[in-house]
């Protein structure tokens, strides 16, 4: 039995025009910081570009100082959008966008003198859902969760695959 | 119906039942018994960094040495497996990587499809069993002194096979009034074991013991760098202790093996606190084995001749007394092989 609830939303996305339309705001770039995030990374900055309303790009900048770990990850992220305009308002809206994100992610462990770096692709789903306040300014709050696969030294001339869990809260503006 | 139709009826399901169940076990060739013993010590989620390079510098300040006497005065006069400097390879048998699955693995010839530490208790016979059953060992010749109380689910399906102690008294069961010293301060859950496993050693002189250590993967889960180093350095001496116990014991020393392995390894960098499916690293493992110095006609193999797991461990067991291992599951007789093959 599928609850009322989740039928209302289903309808509301069914009926929300993926199309492009009158309330449709073209956006460049987001700039957005972690509520949350899970190991390897504590904080994490991210930039991202969007060559087409549907792609977005992004390099996140991470860091969890208490373990000594750092990440540097770019993405590419495919999503469908749903729009949402605020009735009677040509330019204030919703736009809620959801689909696969592809990476490669660095990660570099220092606790203390010695240090050693990890690499490999990660694969994300990712949730992102945009505010637009006023024309060209968004607000956006943007889940991602998936797996990354990273190759690890683990003593010289050895490699080790480490799996990574990536779950990350971002939000932030969009322009 | 009768009752003669009851008890015929009875007898026919008792027969199919025998019939099923013999088919259903293990065949083996003809034994050939030794008067050979086995101690097994095993350091639950020991990493094979810290074993085979002192402490990790990734996670420790001031790294040391954590085994140095037993790489000085034991390593000599045995063969390391799954060393990785060396291109020796060790893994666990399951894709668990968790205690119960490797434990199982170890006691146990073929898979029990357990994967996790809720398994029930193991349902085919073990090496235990088989040392009891084909060699008439009595319950107190076969010890097993374990901090982890789920270490009765491994030994045997059945009760009075073995001695087991496991997980019961944190400071020891006392057994057979021992004297017993202060034990090391960097134990916690396996003071009851280092303090009664050896003294049963001496006293008893069991044909097969194995000590079953635990603070290593408590202190590992708890992310504390520092315990798990200290409780590997106590490790070490421990080695040390038994090994001079053996040397002590004469004849019975001259005839007893010792090995000394892992349940499973741990994760690398800050992953090292944990194990399992999910830490692929956790699946490298390692063992040691040093035969009795009696056995001069038996000899072990190379380290890199191919690639180990836990059930070597068992097969090394049972080659050592003597036990066929030809069976239907396969033919290994583990780490040992005859000098003069």
């Amino acid at each position: 039995m599928v609850s009322p609830a989740v039928l209302t939303l289903v309808a509301v996305f069914a009926q929300a025009p993926a199309a492009p339309e009158a309330f449709d705001p073209r956006r460049l770039v987001d700039v957005e910081l972690t509520a949350f995030a899970s190991t390897p990374e504590r904080f994490a900055l991210c930039l991202g570009a969007h060559p087409h309303r549907a792609f977005e790009v992004d390099v996140c900048v991470g860091l969890d100082p208490s373990q000594g770990l750092s990440t540097l990850a770019a993405h590419g992220y495919y999503r469908k959008r749903w729009l949402f305009p605020l009735p009677g308002d040509p330019v204030r809206g919703f736009t809620v966008a959801l689909g696969p994100g592809v990476g490669l992610r660095a990660l570099r462990f220092c606790p203390f003198d010695s240090c050693a770096d990890a690499l490999g692709p990660e694969l994300l789903a990712s949730l992102e859902a945009v505010y637009w306040a006023a024309p060209g300014l968004g607000l956006t709050a943007q889940l991602d969760a998936g797996l990354a696969l990273l190759w690890a030294p683990a003593q010289p001339q050895r490699v080790d695959p480490v799996f990574r869990f990536p779950v990350h809260l971002l939000v932030g503006v969009a322009l | 119906m009768r009752v003669s139709d009851i008890r015929v009826g009875l007898c026919v399901l008792a027969l199919l039942f025998t019939a099923c169940g013999e088919r259903l076990a293990e065949q083996y060739g003809p034994n050939a018994p030794t008067d050979y013993n086995v101690v097994l010590v095993t350091f639950d989620g020991l990493r094979w960094q810290e074993l085979f390079g002192g402490e990790d510098p990734l996670l420790s300040r001031d790294p040391h040495v954590l085994f140095p006497q037993f790489w000085e005065k034991i390593a000599p006069r045995g063969v390391m497996y799954g060393d990785p400097s060396t291109h020796g390879q060790m893994r666990v048998a399951t894709a668990a990587n968790a205690s119960l699955p490797g434990y199982m693995s170890i006691y146990a010839e073929t898979e029990q499809d357990c994967l996790t530490n809720y398994c029930p208790r193991i349902a085919v016979r073990t090496f235990v069993d088989r040392l009891h059953d084909e060699l008439g060992l009595p319950q107190d010749q076969l010890a097993v002194f374990a901090s982890w109380w789920k270490m009765r689910l491994v030994v045997s399906a059945r009760d009075k096979v073995a001695t087991v102690e496991a997980g019961v008294h944190p400071w020891g069961t006392g057994f057979g009034q021992l004297p017993r010293g202060e034990p090391d301060l960097a134990y916690d859950f396996d003071r009851g074991t280092v303090m009664d496993g050896p003294h049963y050693l001496s006293e008893n002189q069991p044909r097969f013991l194995h000590l079953a250590l635990l603070d290593s993967d408590r202190f590992g889960h708890q992310n504390n760098y520092q315990r798990y180093a200290r409780v590997l350095q106590a490790y070490d001496r421990l080695l040390v202790e038994l090994v001079q116990r053996l040397d002590d014991a004469g004849e019975y020393g001259r005839k007893t093996a010792l090995i000394i392995t892992t349940d499973h390894g741990r994760g690398l960098w800050d992953q090292w606190q944990d194990h399992g499916p999910q830490v692929p690293a956790s699946a490298d493992v390692w063992a040691f084995v040093m035969l009795p110095p009696a056995a001069t006609e038996l000899a072990l193999v190379s380290p890199d001749a191919r690639a180990f797991d836990h059930h070597d461990v068992r097969y090394t067991i049972e080659t050592l007394f003597g036990l066929s291992t030809r069976g239907s599951s396969g033919y290994s007789t583990g780490f040992v092989t005859s000098a003069h093959r």
